[in-house]
């Protein structure tokens, strides 16, 4: 019988069974190969980083150790301990120290002593003088020879202790210095291996593990720094991406006021900022760089690099003008206004700039401003007739810019002007021509390649403007209904008639006489629906049409508008390839850039090929911008987001901040920088000093830099030159403003001969300690109604017909910028309790201070203008009115003023207060005779112009 | 006094003081003996009509600077012979030879100023006082001198002898500028100018007031007086670049005018300059 076989014995699944086994040890296998290594390639980045960072620190450890070792280390500390032992084992050391000291009271005793007694000396000597010869002649002169005595031997003892002081200083400051410099060289050795083993201490405890910074506030996991392990870390500047530093963690030069060698990771820390905030990307992502980037289909945010990271400044320091380190975000900001994006586009977070959004001149006046047949080819193309202009190229046929100019014309008043061009004698031109040029309108206006870019370029304005126009418009633009910049110089008639005239000659090409004509109201009516799709009145005030809205796209959220909604047209598949994408969504931050790119550098571009009528195709003009200004704009455009920030994280800004934040937006607006410098120059140099001051002249190589504060570790006083080799300057930050100066300078070197540093005078104040020079509320009032304030200078203190609010953001700019009492402050000087309370201690005190302003050796009205009282001479040698200065100056200005005037600002025509004299006229110390003077100037009611004799009167 | 400094203020002037390298204070001129060293001489006249002398307009303290109305002193020409005083004829260029002259010996470096009396200023002589400064004085609203050379690192001493307050403004770009008020009388104040250039000094209460320091960094110069003659002695021996400069004229103008000389030992080079306007 056949063996009955067993079903189960019978049929094998060994093989399924080991084939199944085999694939899920395989698949564990891979799960655990890939959980381990395939999806953790950051592991391998850090086991790399680690070797790299352990090879280098291994390297500087063996450096910095070997530097220890060399002759030259020894030698320095041999020669440290030298010098160390000289020092300590002198025994006069402390019996010098102690010397000084001593000699140091001595002196103060015996100056003071000197100047009593050779005060009362020459009190004498001018009684005796006067005496007629006589008997009580003869005993004066006794008297006088016996005080001579005593006075020679005190002026021996001073100059003996002065000797002696000198002699021992230098013994002292020998080995001191030496001694401080040797050990500063020793511990730069320490410090650097120090630094070192620091490194290498931190390196030890390093794990490969993964790391995250977590932030739920902004909702933030940034995982980055798990492959790119040297981002923070100083020293791996030439490592290998992704290791390398981030070129911001200490930036080279310091980024702005303040902020000196800190870098954009030191104020923002990686710990608490991650870096998706900055550059976006998929921050948690860990297992390809490309989704860690976000640079694939279906992320919404993809990497912004290089500069376009700028972009997400805004975000926060939305309020800031400049953003220290966002210089192509600041850029683009500004250049949106000022090429008037904002006249068309809506974007919400800079509507406080709405208001000033017209930055062309108004058209309602243009019948009587301009010639006829200058609009056409100005319309044309606006850069054959001025290259630097703002106003864009429309795409405009002729008929067009007919159409448009005959509404423009019909709307506009009436103009009673002559159009004939008239005709000037030469000495009027000329003297047109000085009067512009020194009244200062180049601080705004080019003519030639002199002058500021801030206004339109003059260099045509004659082909262009009428006389008629011209003169009315100088003599006082805020007649005009225009709301413009351009403030009046409270010319008179005659001047503005010369001016005018001047501008008349500026020509180029002989203008067009050729009749036209603007009469018709059909092409008038064809300009209004021009206008209205073209949108001028975006930035032109126009007659009939002020109450149109913005005809552009609103951008407030441009920079996460989703791709679909940027139409690339028929370029879509050109531009994508141009930048290495199949497709838009491949990487939306790229493609938006194309976008943006493309359009700002040709705005019709994506009409390319397409069949459109004429009315419906692209609008935006061309602005003609150069690369970096697209790039700049792009930047600012893409950081326009809804995305919310938590408040903690918006930049707030201090009081004084804001206030300088603000006055900065005023002082550009109205260009106040074209006239006025507004800050000292900063150098730092190679061996990390760093000075400020004024750079005088740069000569072979060698810059002459005058400096403005003590710098006791250069051996330098305020106000002495630096010469400086140019080479050894690191990094410089230029005065801000005071753009005609220069021009000033060279003017006056031209027609009166005066060297630059004489000029120099001749060109507007420096606002450099303004806010402690001035009290707050005169300038609150002085900045909406200015005169002439310095009778020396021909260059002129516009008036801009600021309004309240304006005039406030400057007197609290201004005050706030140099830590001054904002808005109240109280200054007893000025009032009558304090004058009482002074003349009860001594009821001839205001005499005598007046008796010491008025001597031969003071003689403060030798320049200055006191009130009605005028100095001798000519008004281009006269100072300030003394009679405005209570209700001007800040009394503890004016008692530094007095004691040295070169501290305050260097290089001005005010003498130093003779230092010492005057016992006669005022007995007491320098500082108690300035201080008298102060209380003068600043005292109420008339007791400074009171006329002699009746001041005592005025005590109680 | 010392005490107070404090002890981070030491180590950094400290190393300072160490890396102290004076920069551009150019390659350093060296004083060696000179041998049969050459001359050059000449004269400085004007060219053209002689433009008629500048009135200053002296509107201030008549009492002290005088009710006479005086001429600038910007230019200064000899009717007759067109002769230009306060002329400055250099060297351009030399590093090495005589030593630099004290101020007594400075004294040769210079013709007779113009309008110099010398009755008035025997009483100088007569006492055996010898020239040991450089000085600037100031009398009757007036600087005096208005032009001198000093070499590069000297000071001047800067007096007033008039008996009301001068200040003394220097307006200068490579040297340290300064604004200083002597009163009447007062005690003189000294100043250091160790750059080679051309200073004008004034005075911020009498506008017309000026002066010029020139200061040089090598001793071959001479400062031409009412004559407009010069005499620069003692050269080593080559070829040099003679310079001119005058207050009155335009930098480009003087530019012109400089002169390629050989001296050769022992001999006399005649050079003469015009000025023109
Ligand atoms: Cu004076």
């Amino acid at each position: 019988m056949p063996e009955k076989k067993d079903p189960i014995e019978e049929k094998s699944h060994a093989t399924l069974f080991v084939v199944v086994i085999a694939l899920l040890v395989i698949s564990s296998a891979w799960a655990v190969w890939d959980e381990v290594i395939g999806r953790r390639p950051w592991k391998h980045y850090q086991k790399e980083f680690l070797a790299l960072a352990e090879t280098k620190s291994l390297k500087d450890l063996k450096e910095a150790k070997g530097a220890m070792a060399t002759e030259e280390y020894k030698k320095l500390q041999e020669e440290y301990n030298r010098v160390s032992k000289a020092y300590e084992d002198n025994p006069d050391r402390k019996a010098q120290v102690q010397e000084i000291e001593n000699i140091d009271r001595e002196l103060a005793d015996l100056i003071h002593e000197f100047q009593i007694h050779r005060g009362e000396y020459q009190a004498l000597v001018y009684v005796m003088e006067k005496q007629p010869e006589g008997e009580g002649k003869q005993a004066l002169l006794h008297t006088v020879r016996g005080l001579e005595p005593c006075i020679e031997d005190l002026s021996v003892k001073m100059t003996a202790y002065q000797k002696r002081k000198k002699e021992l200083r230098h013994e002292l400051g020998g080995l001191v210095r030496e001694k401080a410099s040797l050990e500063e060289k020793l511990i730069a050795y320490r410090t650097r291996l120090e630094g070192v083993e620091r490194f290498r201490e931190a390196l030890k405890k390093e794990k490969v593990e993964i790391k995250q910074v977590v932030n739920w506030d902004m909702g933030i996991i940034d995982r980055c720094h798990n492959c790119h392990a040297g981002i923070n870390r100083k020293g791996f500047e030439e490592a290998k991406e992704p290791f390398k530093t981030h070129p911001m963690v200490v930036t080279l030069s310091p980024l702005g006021p303040g902020l000196g060698e800190r870098g954009i990771l030191d104020i923002h820390p990686l710990e608490n900022y991650g870096c998706t905030p900055c550059h976006r990307g998929q921050g948690y992502a860990t297992t390809t760089a490309i989704k860690a980037h976000g640079e694939l289909e279906y992320w919404l945010t993809p990497m912004l690099r290089g500069k376009y990271a700028q972009a997400n400044c805004f975000k926060c320091h939305d309020y800031e003008i400049d953003v220290p380190g966002g210089e192509v975000i600041s850029l683009g900001r500004k250049l949106f206004h000022e090429y008037g994006c904002v006249g068309c586009h809506s974007v919400r977070a800079l509507e406080r700039e709405d208001k000033t959004r017209f930055i062309g001149p108004t058209l309602d006046e243009i019948s009587q401003k301009v010639y006829p047949q200058w609009i056409a080819p100005w319309v044309d193309n606006p850069k054959d007739f001025r290259p630097d202009t703002k106003m864009p190229h429309f795409f405009l046929n002729k008929e067009e810019i007919r159409d448009i100019a005959s509404y423009l014309w019909q709307v506009s008043q009436v103009s009673s002007a002559t159009i004939d061009p008239q005709e000037f004698d030469e000495e009027m031109i000329k003297e047109g021509k000085q009067r512009l040029e020194n009244v200062g309108c180049l601080g705004c206006h080019k003519i030639g390649d002199k002058g500021s870019n801030f206004a339109p370029n003059l260099n045509r304005v004659g082909e262009k403007i009428r006389y008629d126009y011209l003169v009315s418009w100088v003599e006082d633009p805020t007649k005009h209904k225009a709301r413009d910049r351009m403030p009046s110089l409270r010319l008179n008639k005659e001047e503005a008639e010369r001016i005018a005239a001047y501008l008349t000659t500026l020509k180029e090409k002989v203008p067009s006489q050729e009749a036209v004509d603007y009469n018709d109201p059909k092409r008038a009516e064809a300009g209004f629906q021009l206008i209205a799709r073209y949108g001028c009145f975006g930035c032109h005030r126009v007659k009939g049409m002020e109450d149109r809205g913005k005809i552009g796209a609103d951008l407030s959220e441009e920079g996460v508008k989703p791709i679909e909604r940027f139409d690339f047209a028929l370029l879509e598949h050109e531009m994508m390839h141009r930048i290495g994408l199949e497709n838009p969504r491949d990487n939306v931050s790229s493609a938006r850039q194309a976008w943006l790119t493309t359009k700002l550098k040709d705005p019709r571009i994506y009409d390319t090929g397409k069949y459109k009528k004429p009315e419906d195709k692209l609008r935006m003009p061309n602005g003609s911008l150069k690369d970096e200004e697209v790039q700049a704009l792009v930047t600012f455009i893409i950081g326009l987001t809804d995305e919310q920030i938590p408040q903690g994280y918006k930049r707030k800004l201090s009081e004084r901040d804001q206030a300088v934040v603000d006055g900065t937006f005023l002082i550009r607006r109205y260009n106040c920088v074209g006239c006025h410098p507004f800050s000292l120059e900063k150098l730092t140099l190679k061996d990390g000093t760093k000075i400020e001051g004024m750079a005088k002249l740069e000569e072979e190589g060698t810059l002459f830099f005058q400096l403005w504060h003590d710098y006791p570790e250069l051996g330098k006083k305020l106000g002495e030159n630096l010469a400086i080799e140019v080479e050894e300057i690191k990094g410089r930050i230029p005065t801000v403003g005071g753009e005609i100066v220069p021009i000033i300078i060279g003017q006056l070197g031209e027609e009166k001969d005066l060297v630059p540093e004489e000029a120099r005078a001749f060109a507007p104040p420096f606002l450099y300690g303004e806010g402690k020079r001035v009290q707050s509320d005169w300038l609150f009032r002085f900045v909406q109604a200015p005169y002439g304030l310095r009778p020396w200078l021909d260059v002129r203190m516009p008036t801009f017909g600021l309004t309240k609010e304006e005039a406030n953001i400057l007197s609290k700019y201004f005050a706030l910028l140099d830590n001054q009492e904002y808005p109240f402050e109280r200054l007893a000087e000025r009032e009558s309790v304090y004058v009482e309370a002074k003349c009860a201690r001594d009821s001839e005190y205001y005499v005598k201070a007046k008796r010491l302003m008025d001597s031969k050796d003071v003689n403060c009205g030798s320049c200055h203008v006191r009130g009605e009282i005028k100095p001798e001479g000519d008004p281009s040698g006269w100072a300030p009115d003394l009679s405005l200065a209570k209700e001007r100056l800040r009394p503890s200005w004016v008692r530094e003023w007095l004691t040295d005037p070169q501290r305050i600002q260097v290089g001005t025509k005010m003498p130093k207060f003779p230092w010492g004299e005057f016992q006669q006229l005022f007995p007491g110390k320098p500082e108690e005779q300035i201080e008298a003077i102060k209380d003068l100037i600043m005292s109420p009611g008339d007791l400074l112009t009171a006329p002699p004799g009746t001041l005592a009167r005025k005590g109680p | 006094m010392f005490k107070r400094i404090p002890l981070f203020l030491i180590l950094v002037l400290g190393a300072w003081v160490l890396s102290l390298t004076t920069p551009s204070e150019a390659p350093a001129y060296e004083a060696i003996e000179v041998k049969d060293g050459g001359t050059v001489s000449g004269v400085v006249k004007f060219g053209g009509d002689i433009p008629a002398p500048e009135q200053l307009n002296i509107d201030k303290d008549p009492e002290v600077c005088g009710h006479e109305p005086r001429f600038s002193e910007n230019l200064i020409v000899d009717k007759n012979t067109k002769a230009v005083a306060n002329a400055v004829v250099y060297i351009q260029k030399i590093d090495k030879g005589k030593k630099f002259p004290t101020p007594a010996e400075a004294e040769a470096m210079k013709g007779v100023p113009p309008g110099f009396r010398a009755e008035e200023h025997a009483h100088e002589h007569a006492h055996g006082e010898e020239k040991s400064e450089y000085t600037l004085d100031q009398k009757s609203c007036a600087f005096i001198p208005h032009v001198q050379i000093i070499p590069a690192g000297s000071a001047v001493e800067l007096r007033n002898g008039d008996p009301l307050m001068h200040n003394l403004h220097s307006y200068s770009m490579k040297n340290s500028a300064w604004n200083e008020s002597i009163p009447g009388e007062g005690k003189p104040i000294h100043k250091e100018f160790p750059f080679k250039e051309m200073v004008k000094v004034g005075c911020d209460v009498h506008k017309w007031m000026s002066a010029w320091i020139v200061v040089q960094d090598n001793p071959y110069y001479y400062l031409t007086g009412e004559d407009g003659t010069f005499k620069i002695t003692d050269i080593p021996p080559g070829p040099y670049k003679l310079a001119i400069w005058h207050e009155d004229f335009k930098k480009e103008a003087l530019k012109a005018q400089t002169k390629d000389v050989n001296v050769e030992p022992g001999k006399e080079v005649t050079v003469n300059f015009e000025l023109s306007k």
